[in-house]
């Protein structure tokens, strides 16, 4: 599994490298910029994502405008909805519902902070990503 | 060996209750006791909140609300991954306020924020020591 944790906040992005490393190459992008480029090139490189664990709340781009172009992308690149990345959404419970709204069509899963392992193995694994 | 069974909790009194410091068993719970991630997510923790409330400090400074609110809530997120109570549940306050433009409320409560963190730090400290005894 290939992923990229895309996390501003340094604490979370440590958990999340530490918890995802372990299945896999695990990357880092510090915001929606940096990870859209990182998505864009890996696709460009034929060594796609698996796994986008990302935040919603980011500075330069956020969660959901990242969402957006990296799902613009795929469309341009010819990659099926069905094949397309798995993109994992972090939230908090207090995040504004119009935002957790808007992301629904375009990630495959959420978790709620702070994280928790056994949840996010088991979206892991409801999204067929491990065993 | 899990060092929180010594010292599961740790309170503190706040204007309107009395709040958790720090709640080692919830991390330690949440990363299904795995006790050596939960120190490298502690120290990691107590590396970078400084720099994060200088940040907010800054921002607030500049008056600048949209980058105050996304630096309340990376204080928020890292203090929730600790077990920060205390300190998530005020920075969520200002992330609110900042958001609302009520820079009374945010101005109010940074030295607060500061001695949250404070107390977080020498309890995580605490609880390092407790679970490097032999």
């Amino acid at each position: 599994m290939k992923t990229l944790v895309v996390e501003d906040e340094f604490t979370s992005r440590i958990l999340l490298q530490n918890l995802l490393a372990r299945f896999g190459q695990c990357h880092i992008a510090v915001d929606g910029e940096e990870a859209v480029e990182a998505f864009r090139m890996a696709l460009a490189g034929a060594a796609p994502y698996d796994l986008i664990c990302m935040d919603i709340r980011m500075p330069k781009m956020n969660g959901v405008e990242a969402a957006n172009r990296i799902r613009k992308l795929e469309t341009e690149d010819g990659v099926l909805s069905t094949n397309g990345v798995k993109i994992l959404m972090v939230t908090t419970v207090d995040d504004p519902k119009d935002v957790v709204g808007s992301f629904h069509a375009l990630c495959d899963a959420y978790l709620i902070k702070p994280i928790d392992k056994a949840s996010l193995l088991d979206e892991l694994r409801r999204l067929s990503l491990i065993a | 060996m899990i060092a929180t069974t010594t010292s599961p909790l740790v309170l503190t009194q706040t204007a309107d209750s009395e709040a958790i410091v720090f709640d080692a068993a919830s991390v330690l719970s949440r990363l299904e006791g795995d006790n050596e991630l939960a120190q490298i997510v502690f120290a990691a923790f107590l590396e970078d909140l400084p720099r994060q409330i200088q940040a907010l400090k800054k921002l607030v400074a500049d008056r600048d609300d949209a980058g105050s609110a996304r630096q309340a809530h990376s204080i928020r997120g890292a203090s929730a991954n600790v077990g920060g109570a205390s300190l998530r549940k005020l920075a969520a306050e200002m992330e609110r306020a900042a958001d609302a433009g009520d820079w009374r409320s945010v101005v109010s409560r940074m030295d607060e924020l500061e001695r949250q963190f404070g107390l977080l730090e020498d309890a995580i400290k605490r609880n390092e020591s407790v679970d490097t005894k032999p």
